[in-house]
């Protein structure tokens, strides 16, 4: 441990291309931030700054890392000599398709060149859960409506989303307008159940994510205050959610709602409902998988050995004032800066690191503004799990003009997503609301740099 | 074949460990031996209006030319406007497979390269399509999966399974199907080219996001931004080509790993990605090395010509020569010459690119 802290110190040293005054900002305590995943964070601002395996992985987690690259990016047919296995009913075809350069995904569904990458989630409230715990499945459905089928095969549903423009305006008197989607699905079978809850659900990146597995399970329940014991406002609570490998009850942590105890559960749960694939965790009543543990574990492996893209701009003044805004009005509190991570039993390379993820891996509530009123294991239907912001600002570079934000990704533009934030956020909103425009592009401007 | 995003390799971290450690001091990019530029518009506006927008304008052309071809076929199904079809389809493969050196921006965000290059093709939806009654036009194959369409399932249509159809062996609904198709590739094409010239999806003609790169711009922030995904697009088609489409096929010896298997025509894809770097580097990254060392100048030309004459020298078609024991040696030769100009780029020209920030 001691010499894995050595070696992060001369990496934080060289890598950032310090200055003297850096030097000594870091030698005098302050951590530098701009290393947001820690030894695993990697200097690339370019479209593929999602894409790079972990600097510091050993050559055999390399060599998964890759083979994990292949089958991430492996696109799936119905049958032949390579990728067989997909469907009958999907929602898309890689992994990659919907993870745009393993960032979010676009805001599209249906048929045109984009495809679906947006998903809906469905259940009824007297379902029978699919496990225990879990949201009552859709009779014929289950827990997710697949938009597309193989060819000779039906799917589930159509879906269109329509959205209504919201006006409001800052406290500047500048206007601003916020879209709503809402959803219409025309099944293909029967008729859908009146008590049919949706939810909209846009795909988040796929970086990192072994950094938050590794964060210690002690560490994310110290941070809940489920009676806002302190007063503050804002509360904060962990879901916990049914995982089939161990048979029991166990922390949520990934996921829109964390309704996924870990990312090798997250990978088979997204090839089987995403792409019809199933696989040694989750058959899907296939007899036999479709594809093997081997590629299973590689495709989870590479979620969990992804670099984080450093942050920039760190003293950048309008950046240092919209960092210490965005701690003034209490974004910080659950979009924790700074955490830091444990043993990894996945790889030597995610243990011990010191992260600046800006999450607390809690549920929140986020006012009905946002609510999908469909309860998730434990989380109610305004609950939403803080997303983590490290990289945020490399998303208008890897999806261009396709970028959104947001679960469903209703928000065009950062401001947008800041200006949805209600429940526990709306003090923190209406503070951001009622900045002047500097103030206001001091905090995006700081959330561009990470 | 899908356009892989390139990635950083471990020992590039040791590569900026070494540059971050040695300009530590905070002087050393600003002195007079820094090789950064105050302005990197001429590269920029090079790669996106004397690269980009003219090899998609040929993508269009060369699609549109295929679709006439596809049409004459359909129309009068003989050897000649067969051979012709089949030509039609090469030459459209040169300005895509070039395209993938700078293959960031709306071919990859807006969906092209998936509706246009996806491998695998379905070849069991492939056959549920022609053996259906429903009829198949332009509306059709639009709605269809991406491997469904695009470049190999019109390549699979015109040569068939095991690259020997003649004109006798298709069928009216192949016909409507491969007409279909080349209609909807050529559409994509036209749209491509829009998304640099006039933009397309309300978004701003991506030409002028890269060439107006800086303070204001949210994709490219700065100059050296748009500059690193230039760079970045060219090594990272160098990797793919020598790694995954030349060293894929080679190592598992399988066939379905091939670029263009039923056409065989993957030789020709693969001098067309490191021409399309060569291409990209002569016409914009050369204005910055240029005026900093000849010599490096040279060294780089010297090594993508290199690449292209090691290509040159596999016996082709590659779909075979790739199982052939005794051409290995010459196979590996080719990944090394490739691997050795990405290697050149990385080490020598990336100190020369600036920072994002």
């Amino acid at each position: 441990m001691l010499w894995n802290f050595l070696i992060f110190i001369l990496m934080m040293l060289s890598l950032s291309n310090c200055s003297s005054s850096e030097t000594n900002a870091f030698l005098s305590g302050v951590l530098d931030r701009s290393l947001q995943g820690g030894a695993t964070t990697l200097d690339d601002r370019s479209s593929g700054a999602f894409t790079n395996p972990a600097p510091n992985l050993n050559s055999l987690d390399f060599d998964l890392h890759e083979f994990g690259d292949e089958n991430f990016e492996a696109t799936f047919v119905d049958s032949g000599p390579l990728n067989p296995g997909l469907g009958p009913l999907f929602n898309n075809t890689s992994c990659v398709a919907c993870h745009v350069g393993n960032g979010r995904g676009a805001p599209t569904i249906g048929s045109g060149i984009l495809g679906s990458q947006l998903l809906v989630r469905v259940s009824i409230p007297a379902g029978i859960p699919e496990v225990p715990g879990g949201p009552g499945a859709v009779p014929g459905i289950g827990t997710q409506i697949q938009d597309h089928a193989n060819v000779g095969s039906m799917p589930e549903a159509t879906i269109q989303i329509n959205y209504t423009e919201n006006p409001g305006a800052y406290g500047d008197g500048t206007p601003f307008s916020l879209r709503s989607p809402s959803l219409v699905i025309t099944p293909t079978g029967g008729p859908l159940p009146v008590d049919l809850m949706t939810s909209l659900r846009l795909p988040p990146p796929v970086f990192g994510l072994g950094l938050l597995e590794a964060i210690p399970e002690e560490v994310i329940e110290n941070l809940a205050d489920p009676s806002d014991s302190d007063g503050d406002g804002i509360s904060g609570r962990t879901n916990h959610v049914w995982n089939p490998l161990t048979n029991q009850v166990e922390l949520g942590r990934f996921g829109r709602k964390a309704n996924t105890a870990n990312l090798l559960l997250q990978a088979a749960g997204a090839y089987l409902e995403d792409m019809g694939v199933s696989n040694p965790v989750l058959l899907g009543g296939d007899l036999t998988p479709d594809i093997s543990q081997q590629i299973l574990d590689s495709t989870a492996f590479y979620t969990q050995t992804l670099a984080v893209p450093k942050a920039i701009l760190l003293f950048d003044p309008q950046v240092i004032m919209g960092e210490a805004l965005f701690k003034q009005i209490n974004c910080s509190v659950c979009h924790v800066q700074q955490l830091m991570t444990g043993p990894s039993d996945i790889s030597a390379s995610l243990s011990f690191q010191v992260i600046f993820p800006y999450t607390d891996m809690l549920l929140h509530d986020m006012g009905t503004g946002l609510a999908d009123d469909r309860p998730d294991f434990e989380a109610t239907g305004t609950e939403w799990r803080t997303p983590p912001l490290w990289g945020i600002g490399a998303t208008d570079i890897v999806l261009g003009s396709q970028a959104t934000y947001l679960h469903d990704g209703r928000a065009r533009s950062l401001e947008e997503a800041i200006l949805w934030h209600d429940g526990e956020a709306l003090q923190a909103k209406e503070a951001f609301r009622t900045f002047t425009l500097e103030e206001r592009e001091a905090i995006l401007a700081f959330l561009r740099s990470l | 074949m899908h356009i892989k995003i390139r990635k950083f390799i471990p020992c590039f971290l040791s590569i900026t460990l070494l540059l971050g450690t040695l300009s530590c001091g905070g002087s050393s990019s600003t002195n007079q031996t820094s090789p950064f530029l105050a302005d990197y518009s001429a590269i920029l506006d090079a790669l996106a209006n004397q690269v980009a927008i003219p090899t998609y304008q040929d993508l269009s052309l060369q699609a549109s030319a295929l679709r006439d071809a596809a049409n004459q076929f359909q129309a009068t199904p003989d050897d000649n406007n067969f051979q012709l079809l089949k030509l039609a389809w090469i030459a459209a493969r040169v300005p895509w497979e070039q395209g993938e050196a700078f293959a960031f921006g709306p071919v990859g965000f807006e969906g092209f390269d998936a509706s246009m290059d996806t491998w695998p093709i379905d070849l069991t939806g492939i056959a549920t399509v022609l053996a259906a009654p429903d009829p198949i036009d332009l509306a059709f194959v639009q709605a269809l999966g991406p491997s469904l369409k695009g470049y190999h399932v019109i390549e699979f249509l015109i040569y068939g399974a095991d690259s020997s159809k003649i004109p006798g062996d298709f069928t009216a609904r192949e016909l409507d199907y491969l007409v279909a198709a080349c209609q909807h590739l050529t559409d994509l094409a036209s749209d491509l080219l829009d998304s640099w010239t006039i933009g397309i999806n309300g978004a701003a003609p991506f030409a002028d996001t890269l060439t107006t790169a800086g303070p204001g711009n949210l994709i490219y922030p700065t100059q050296g931004a748009a500059v690193l995904e230039i760079f970045f697009a060219m090594t990272g088609t160098l990797d793919e080509v020598a790694n995954s489409k030349i060293g894929g096929p080679l190592e598992h010896q399988d066939p379905f790993l091939i670029e263009s298997l039923y056409s065989q025509n993957s030789l020709a894809d693969f001098s067309s990605n490191v021409s399309g770097v060569k291409i990209v580097y002569e016409t914009s990254l050369q204005l910055l090395v240029l005026q900093v060392n000849l010599l490096v100048d040279s060294i780089l030309v010297g090594k993508l010509e290199a690449a292209l004459a090691q290509l040159d020298l596999i016996l082709p078609p590659f779909e075979i020569t790739v199982f052939d024991p005794s051409q290995a040696a010459s196979i590996q030769a080719a990944i090394d010459a490739i691997l050795a100009a990405q290697t050149s780029f990385e080490t020598i020209v990336l100190p020369y690119i600036p920072k994002p920030i």
